[in-house]
């Protein structure tokens, strides 16, 4: 028979017991292993924007989230900085650029991988098709490769008798080669030379400006890389000194002096990879997320830079464009 | 009756009633009111659940025509600002070239879904490209004479092309628009359907309901989770969408019956659509019923405690009403037996 005594301790026993279950069960906080090689550093506009996405998603670094940083001083590094990153058993790696997405992907078939900043994720083998990433990584795409033959198009509406037009890049990058094959066959359609110049470095780009403009160029393109990214105002500096009309791929470019840029809106790229991560943490798997693709570009025009040229920018471009800087 | 056993008899106490009449008496009250009860619960509950699935229907329904309205009117927009662009084929030689140059790039510029534009002209010759993505071409002249966007373009004015997923993930379509006069040009617009995402994505279903779309082959081409459209998935085996699609064919409402299915996610839901004739698209409007059924449920709880407590009060009615019976009754008898016994 139940007494009194019995069944106010069974109660108290029965109100206490979710309480304690739910501290029990409290959130655990996830770890992200943010894996990058010099130039791309952590704080920088990347993980800036990554970490945006994450908050408006609702998580708090160091409270919801712990990020560890593995950034390797150069790409060289990267094999043994992914390494190092699997070995900490995270629950996700976030691999920013096509070189930390392939070292990550390396080094780990179990643990998530989510990647960004990368311009063409199945050409470079990370991915087997956009729509079934396959295995444990996933992302998203800057389509870069696809942009190549629009940008020569810019420059041509922009530069009258445009017929010799320069191309940075660095050969060491993954992407090069193909974008440099999509640059060339669109001059072959645009009627107009390609000359690739190879510049690893800011004193490589300072010879190869010189070396362009005395061979005749009349504008240059550069292939996004991060070396070209991290030094934007040398690159605006060199080409307003050699009077070279010059597109990029970013729209920091041209915020910092470069004359035009077309490309994806970045931002929008960084905080998409937070949505991969936030999916990923629920319980979704990496194969079932399919890598998107930008919808939105931007083309942005320096107007000081135009002056400075002694361009003057037809209408039809002016309309095309979605941001001046003045 | 003798005087001395009337007198036993009156004096006597009534005892509380045990015995088979009583139990009797008091199982047939509290079955009388049990019944009543439970049945009234039984039927109560059986229509609240009717009717409550239909106004939901209903609700959904209507949410489904709505989203199906603001899907139509997405692409008649586009539509119309593509429709505006053929007015420079009014304007001869190259004056008329740059106006539709400088239409075009207007177009690309307000309307972001759209990420490619062409005008071919009378002959089915491409004159102009202009795209977001790959190289504006001017006057090239290919012969696209044998298109569909082409030819049925200038057949009945305007075209819409299946869905076609662009570099495999990318749901797209094209869109043709036929100028007027004897031997018009034809502009085309691909359409990039992401952004009709955007807006079924945003539209609430209740707590954790779904608005989505399918195509005329029955394909995914909007759901709030796009990853499930990048997947180009095929639901036409999904029972909802077959009957959804038979129903569109025919041009008649679905059978009542066929609401409660499994969505793409492999949920239970009550499922209510509207289709987009011009297309052959199909909205399907979703709810999860836990969520749909739950004030049934809540209500069906209550009643089950209703009825509970009735038949436990009846249980105490039938004891004591058998017992203010039985008494008496049993009194009555013992005095006859006893006078019975005395004769």
């Amino acid at each position: 028979m139940i007494n009194r005594r019995t069944f106010v301790v069974a109660a108290a026993t029965l109100i206490a017991a979710p309480r304690f279950a739910l501290a029990q069960g409290a959130v655990r906080k996830a770890r992200i292993a943010y894996l990058s090689a010099n130039p791309v550093r952590p704080g920088d506009f990347r993980s800036q924007g990554f970490l945006q996405g994450l908050r408006e998603l609702g998580y708090s670094e160091g409270k919801d989230v712990i990020i560890e940083h593995f950034n390797a001083p150069t790409v060289g590094d990267l094999r043994r900085f992914a390494a190092r990153a699997v070995a900490s058993a995270p629950d996700i790696i976030v691999a920013v650029s096509t070189m930390a997405a392939i070292a990550a992907k390396e080094q780990t078939t179990k643990i998530p991988i989510v990647f960004f900043a990368v311009s063409a994720p199945v050409a470079a083998g990370i991915v087997t098709s956009l729509s079934l990433p396959g295995g444990n990584i996933t992302g998203v795409s800057l389509m870069s490769t696809d942009l190549a033959g629009k940008r020569l198009q810019l420059l041509r509406d922009l530069v009258p008798d445009l017929s010799r037009v320069a191309v940075f890049h660095i050969p060491d990058n993954t992407a090069s080669p193909r974008r440099l094959a999509a640059i060339q066959a669109a001059g072959a359609m645009l009627s107009i030379a390609v000359r690739p110049v190879s510049a690893r470095s800011p004193e490589e780009l300072e010879s190869g400006f010189a070396e362009i403009a005395a061979e005749g160029m009349q504008a240059v393109i550069m292939v996004g890389s991060f070396v070209y990214t991290n030094n934007v105002g040398r690159i605006a500096e060199l080409a307003l000194q050699y009077r070279l009309p010059t597109i990029g791929g970013l729209s920091q470019y041209s915020a910092a002096g470069v004359f035009v840029s077309y490309g994806p809106r970045l931002t929008d790229n960084f905080r998409r990879a937070a949505y991969y991560v936030d999916r990923i943490l629920k319980g979704t798997r990496p194969e079932d997320l399919p890598v998107e693709q930008p919808t939105v570009f931007d083309f942005v025009i320096n107007l000081k830079t135009a002056r400075a040229l002694g361009i003057t920018v037809p209408p039809i471009l002016l309309i095309q464009a979605t941001e001046f800087i003045e | 009756m003798t005087e001395a056993a009337a007198e036993e008899v009156a004096s006597k106490p009534a005892r509380a009633p045990r015995g088979r009449l009583f139990r009797r008496y008091a199982l047939w009250f509290a079955l009388l009111i049990a019944g009543a009860l439970l049945v009234s619960g039984a039927i109560e509950v059986y229509f609240s659940y009717q009717e409550h699935k239909q106004a939901l229907v209903r609700i959904q329904q209507e949410k489904a025509a709505g989203a199906a309205a603001l899907v139509s009117q997405f692409i008649k927009e586009i539509e119309a600002q593509v429709g505006w662009s053929l007015h420079s084929a009014f304007v001869p030689g190259e004056a008329g070239a740059e106006q539709r140059r400088l239409d075009f790039i207007r177009l690309l510029r307000q309307v972001p879904a759209v990420t490619e534009l062409s005008y071919l002209d009378g002959d089915g010759r491409e004159q102009l490209r202009v795209s977001r993505l790959s190289i504006d071409m001017e006057g090239s002249q290919a012969d696209l004479s044998q298109e569909p966007k082409f030819v049925q373009a200038r057949e009945s004015g305007l075209y819409l092309s299946p869905v076609y997923f662009h570099k495999e993930s990318e749901p797209h379509l094209t869109m043709a628009l036929a100028g007027a006069g004897r031997s018009p040009g034809v502009t085309a617009a691909e359409v990039n359907l992401k952004f009709i995402w955007d807006l079924v994505s945003q539209m609430q279903v209740g707590e954790a309901g779904r608005a989505y779309l399918v195509d005329a082959d029955d394909r995914l081409i909007a759901h709030p989770d796009i990853s499930l459209v990048l997947r180009k998935i095929d639901l036409s085996d999904l029972p909802h969408v077959r009957a959804a699609r038979a129903a569109a064919i025919m041009g008649v409402p679905v059978a009542a019956g066929q609401e409660l299915t499994r969505d793409p996610e492999g949920r239970e839901v009550l499922s209510a659509h509207a289709s987009i004739a011009s297309l052959g698209w199909i909205v399907f409007v979703d709810l999860p019923v836990n969520e749909a059924f739950g004030p049934v449920i809540a209500s069906l709880e209550r009643t089950a405690a209703i009825v509970l407590l009735g038949i436990a009060f009846a249980v105490v009615i039938g004891l004591a009403l058998g017992r203010r019976m039985t008494g008496p009754i049993r009194l009555l008898r013992e005095g006859a037996a006893r006078i019975g016994a005395a004769t």
